[in-house]
């Protein structure tokens, strides 16, 4: 019988991701009957959410990447001996 | 996000090979496929815009320095992140200032009680709420996390690599990313209740 603390642990650790039906269905179950859990987990994906949120407004624009590419590749292909 | 076809041409023996014969048609076409996504996971690894592309550039030039080095068999992106990740640690390394990270084990043992349900359960929150305080938030929350738990974190909610690639990028075990990740996502839910978030 999965417990809140398992739960914790699976949740956060990234486990639960990679388990079978079985035990996804013995997760499923634990939060219908656990209020506390469902806050938990909601909270942890709402984490996640917010992070890629923002990533995205933290993107660089395109002409910024396009100028740090030219820059990259310039470098590399050796046109820019002085820069590092 | 590159889809397999794609990142597995970029590992072909040809492409490799104009790669080391440094063709500028390649090169470019590595940079020009990549660098938005190494540039993200730069950025949400905390450094700042010109630090990222500084270390971006350094990716890239130690990924065509040790092109030989490099035999296909694991994934250009991999590859790629795993240089990026040594960077970035190297940066932060004395950027980052040590914290009682390691306590949130205690932190959430506490939170339970010998029966395994909850003590302290989380806050009840309403979500609308929540998504709001998270968006005040996070990013601060996300200085208090060592350098490894976030570029962690990031790999798996940001760029959503799956746990064979996380670990192999990072060079660390399964075991070692569970850890890794429970104590990055605890400590930021941690921080984000201990700044009054609830509904």
């Amino acid at each position: 019988m999965l417990k809140c603390r398992d739960l914790s642990r699976l949740v956060a650790g990234g486990e639960i991701e990679e388990f079978g039906f079985l035990k996804r269905m013995e997760f499923k179950f634990h939060l219908f009957m656990c209020r506390h859990c469902r806050n938990y987990v909601a909270q942890i994906r709402c984490i996640g959410q917010g992070a890629r949120d923002l990533a995205a407004e933290g993107a660089p624009d395109g002409e910024q990447v396009q100028r740090l590419e030219k820059k990259i590749c310039d470098h590399l292909c050796g046109d820019h001996p002085g820069s590092d | 996000m590159l889809t397999a076809a794609v990142s597995d041409g970029f590992a072909s023996e040809k492409f490799l090979a104009l790669l080391r014969a440094r063709d500028e048609a390649a090169l470019q076409r590595l940079v020009s496929a990549y660098l938005p996504q190494v540039l993200r996971a730069a950025r949400s690894a905390g450094l700042n815009q010109v630090n990222a592309e500084d270390v971006c550039q350094s990716t890239f030039v130690t990924f065509i320095e040790k092109i030989d080095t490099f035999e296909g068999r694991s994934h250009v992106r991999t590859w790629l992140f795993g240089i990026l990740y040594r960077k970035i640690s190297e940066m932060r390394r004395e950027a980052f200032r040590e914290t009682a990270a390691e306590n949130i084990d205690q932190v959430m043992e506490n939170r339970f009680k010998m029966d395994g349900h909850w003590q302290r359960p989380p806050r009840g929150a309403d979500m609308a709420t929540y998504e709001r305080e998270v968006r005040e938030h996070l990013a601060d929350c996300l200085e208090g996390i060592s350098t490894d738990q976030r570029l962690a974190f990031v790999l798996r909610e940001v760029e959503e690599m799956e746990s064979d690639e996380i670990c192999r990028t990072l060079d660390i075990s399964r075991s070692n990313l569970g850890v890794l990740l429970f104590r990055g996502r605890n400590l930021l839910r941690e921080c984000l209740e201990g700044r009054n978030i609830r509904g």
